[in-house]
C-alpha cells in the first residue's frame, strides 16, 4: 500500500522534467471553444494546450463543462465555434486513423454484459491495428481473478476497471479519462492511479477529468480548474491559484501557564508580516513567511523551555484553492 | 484549422482487405455469442416460431382450407411460419439488440473505436442472417418430415430470392425501428406489437380471405403479407414454376428503400439525453 502511494505521489518522471514530451508538438490545442445547449453556455470561450506526454487534469464541479469539452475532443459532440486540434486532427472528422491513436473512457458507457472480461477485451482489441495483449491489459487493471467472469457478474468498480482496460486496448498515445475513479473504494483508486502513472512513464498523453482534489494532486502535471465553462486557473498542482505564494497557517496550543500577551511580537522582524489570533487555548498565525515566524516563535519557546503542543504549519490545500476559485466565479 | 495529416480517402473503402474480412468475422461471431447467451432473445427469436409451427400444425392435421381453393393446411401454414420466423430473426432481433445497446452506451463506446460504422452493421446483419438460415432449415425440416410438405426444386430459385429480399427488407426495418426506441425497457412492445398485429392480419397463421377487404388491403401495404404470399406460391403445387411474384417482391423492395432512408436519417449512436 505504502509503496504504491509513494510512487503515485512522487512519479518517476513528470512531463515537466522534459522527458517524454516535445514542446513543439502539442497533443491538443483548443482555441476560443464555445458550446451551448439552448440558453445554457456549457463551454464558454475555452483556450487550452495540452503537451505531448503530460497528464493534464480538468478539475471542476459537476456541470462545469468537463464532459462537454472532453466529448468535443473525442469527436462525439459538435462545437458551436472555435478551433480544435487533437493529434493534428479535427475530431469532428477524424475517422479511423484518428481513432487508432486515441483511447476513450467515457463518464458512462456500457459493455456487452453477456461477454466475459477476456472476450470483451479480445473483441475491442480486434478493432485496432496494434493492440496491447489481453493478459497485459488484465494485469494493468488487476482483473486477474475475473478473467472468465461475465461482465454482468462484475461489481461496479470491476466494470469501471474493465472500462479503463478497454480504453487502453489499442495502446493509444492519447487517453481521455472522464472521471475514471468515481465510485471506487480507496484501494481501487490507488490502483487506478498507479496504472495511470504507469502510462505517464510510457510517454502517453493523458487528459483526465475529475472532481477529486487528491486525484488531481496525485496525478496531474498540470491542472486546469474549470467553472461554468471557463478555465479559472491553470498551473501545476503545487502552484495553482498562487498556492505556493499565498499565506500559510501556523497553529499550536497555548500552555495553560501562558497568556496570549506573553507570546513574542512577530511584527518586529523584517520581511515578516504575520497575523495572530487566539481562540481559547488555540493560537492561529497567518503569514507568508512561515519560516521566519517559526524562527521567532520557537527561539522564544525553546529559550523559555515551553512546549508548543500541537504545532502545525500548513499551506492552503488544493481544496481550499479550488473552493476559492470556483466560488469567485459564481 | 491546423494542417491535417490524413490523406483524403484514408477511410473510404473501395477494397476490403483480408484484415477487414477477419474483423467482420470476429464481429459476426461476437454478435452470435451475445445472442445465444441472451435467454429472452432466444425465446422470441427461436422458441416462439418453432412452438407455433408445432402446435398450429398438430391441431390442424389433415385440414383443408375451403376458403383458399381447398389448400392443404400444411402447404399454407409452413410458408406462413417461415415468413413469421424470418421477421423474428431479422427485424425483432436487430431492433431490440440495437436499442438495448444504444441505451446501455455500447454503441457510443463502439463509435469511439476505429471499427468502421458499416462494419458494425455488417456484423449485426451477418449474425442475423446466420440465425435466419438456421430458422429456415428448422422450419423446412419440420415442414418436410413432420408435415410432409414438398419442397419443389423448380421453385427453389423463387424461394431463395423471396427469403433474401424478405430478410433484407425486415433487417433494414429492424434497424430503422431501433431509432424510434429510446429506452430499452419500453422498447419491447413498440418493436413487437406492429409485427404481431401484422402477423394476425397478413394470413400467416390462418388465411386472411375472411377479413374485410380494407383490412386485406392494409395488410398488403406492409411487407409481411407479400412475403407470406410469395413463399406460399413457392410451396403450392398448383402454382406453376418458377413462381416469382413480381408485385410482392416490389412491395418488399420499396419498404427496403423506405427503411434505408429512415435509418440513414434517424440512426443515433447515443441515447437522447433526458
Ligand atoms: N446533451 C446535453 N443537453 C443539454 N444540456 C447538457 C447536455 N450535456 C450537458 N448539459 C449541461 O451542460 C452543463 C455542463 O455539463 P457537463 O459537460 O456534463 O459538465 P461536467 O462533466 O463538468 O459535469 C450542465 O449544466 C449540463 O446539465
Ligand atoms: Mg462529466
Amino acid at each position: 500500500m505504502h509503496a504504491i502511494k509513494d510512487e503515485v505521489v512522487t512519479p518517476v518522471c513528470r512531463a515537466s522534467d522534459g522527458i517524454g514530451y516535445n514542446d513543439s508538438v502539442h497533443a491538443i490545442e483548443i482555441k476560443e471553444l464555445f458550446k451551448s445547449y439552448g440558453d445554457l453556455k456549457a463551454v464558454n470561450g475555452l483556450d487550452l494546450t495540452v503537451r505531448t506526454g503530460e497528464v493534464f487534469c480538468f478539475l471542476g464541479p459537476n456541470g462545469a463543462g468537463k464532459t462537454t469539452t472532453v466529448e468535443i475532443l473525442e469527436g462525439y459532440r459538435k462545437r458551436d465555434s472555435g478551433t480544435v486540434s487533437v493529434l493534428g486532427y479535427d475530431p469532428e472528422n477524424g475517422g479511423r486513423a484518428f481513432r487508432e491513436r486515441i483511447g476513450i473512457m467515457l463518464q458512462e458507457s456500457g459493455i456487452q454484459t453477456q461477454l466475459s472480461v477476456r472476450e470483451a477485451l479480445d473483441l475491442y482489441r480486434s478493432y485496432y491495428s496494434h493492440p496491447r495483449s489481453t493478459m497485459e491489459l488484465i494485469e494493468m487493471v488487476e482483473l486477474n481473478g475475473s478473467v472468465d467472469v461475465r461482465v454482468e457478474a462484475l461489481s461496479g468498480g470491476q466494470r469501471r476497471r474493465l472500462d479503463l482496460a478497454l480504453a487502453l486496448a489499442g495502446d493509444p498515445e492519447l487517453v481521455f479519462l472522464d472521471e475514471p475513479t468515481t465510485g471506487f473504494d480507496p484501494a481501487a483508486r490507488r490502483n487506478a492511479w498507479h496504472t495511470i502513472d504507469g502510462l505517464r512513464s510510457l510517454g502517453k498523453t493523458i487528459f483526465l477529468t475529475t472532481h477529486y482534489m487528491d486525484e488531481a494532486q496525485a496525478l496531474a502535471d498540470r491542472v486546469a480548474v474549470i467553472s461554468d465553462g471557463q478555465i479559472v486557473a491553470l498551473d501545476t498542482p503545487d502552484r495553482i491559484g498562487g498556492r505556493n505564494t499565498t499565506t500559510s497557517t501556523i497553529r499550536f496550543l497555548l500552555p495553560s501557564s501562558i497568556s496570549v500577551n506573553d507570546l513574542p511580537t512577530l511584527s518586529n522582524m523584517e520581511h515578516l508580516d504575520a497575523d495572530m489570533s487566539a481562540e481559547g487555548e488555540s493560537v492561529t498565525i497567518h503569514t507568508s513567511r512561515p519560516d521566519l515566524a517559526l524562527y521567532v516563535l520557537t527561539s522564544w519557546s525553546v529559550g523559555k523551555n515551553i512546549e508548543l503542543s500541537g504545532l502545525t504549519v500548513s499551506r492552503p490545500t488544493l481544496e481550499d484553492i479550488y473552493l476559492e476559485l470556483t466560488e469567485e466565479n459564481n | 484549422m491546423k494542417a491535417q495529416s490524413i490523406p483524403v480517402n484514408e477511410h473510404k473503402y473501395v477494397f476490403i482487405s483480408s484484415k477487414d474480412i477477419k474483423l467482420l468475422a470476429t464481429q459476426t461471431a461476437s454478435e452470435q455469442k451475445i445472442l445465444w447467451r441472451n435467454r429472452r432473445a432466444i425465446l422470441f427469436t427461436f422458441i416462439l416460431p418453432v412452438a407455433f409451427l408445432v402446435f398450429l400444425g398438430a391441431s390442424n392435421r389433415g385440414v383443408h382450407l375451403k376458403i383458399i381453393g381447398n389448400m392443404n393446411f400444411d402447404t399454407f401454414f409452413v410458408p406462413g411460419i417461415l415468413a413469421f420466423s424470418l421477421v423474428s430473426t431479422t427485424y425483432s432481433n436487430l431492433a431490440l439488440s440495437i436499442a438495448v445497446q444504444r441505451d446501455q452506451g455500447i454503441l457510443k463506446r463502439i463509435k469511439g473505436t476505429p471499427l468502421p460504422p458499416w462494419m458494425f452493421f455488417a456484423g449485426k446483419v451477418g449474425a442475423t442472417l446466420l440465425n435466419s438460415l438456421l430458422m429456415v432449415v428448422i422450419v423446412l425440416a419440420v415442414g418436410r418430415f413432420a408435415y410432409g410438405v414438398q419442397i419443389r426444386v423448380s421453385t427453389l430459385p423463387a424461394l431463395i430470392v423471396d427469403l433474401l429480399v424478405g430478410a433484407a427488407c425486415w433487417s433494414i426495418l429492424g434497424i430503422a425501428m431501433s431509432t424510434v426506441v429510446n429506452r430499452a425497457e419500453g422498447g419491447s412492445p413498440i418493436v413487437t406489437l406492429p409485427y404481431i398485429v401484422l402477423s394476425f392480419i397478413s394470413g400467416v397463421f390462418y388465411p386472411a380471405q375472411a377479413e374485410p377487404a380494407w383490412l386485406q388491403d392494409l395488410a398488403r401495404a406492409f411487407p409481411l403479407e407479400p412475403l407470406a404470399r410469395s413463399l406460399e406460391a413457392a410451396f403450392d403445387p398448383f402454382v406453376a414454376a418458377p413462381a416469382f411474384r413480381g408485385t410482392d417482391l416490389l412491395i418488399m423492395l420499396a419498404w427496403t428503400a423506405v427503411g434505408t432512408v429512415l435509418s440513414l436519417r434517424f440512426f443515433r449512436w447515443e441515447r437522447k439525453s433526458s
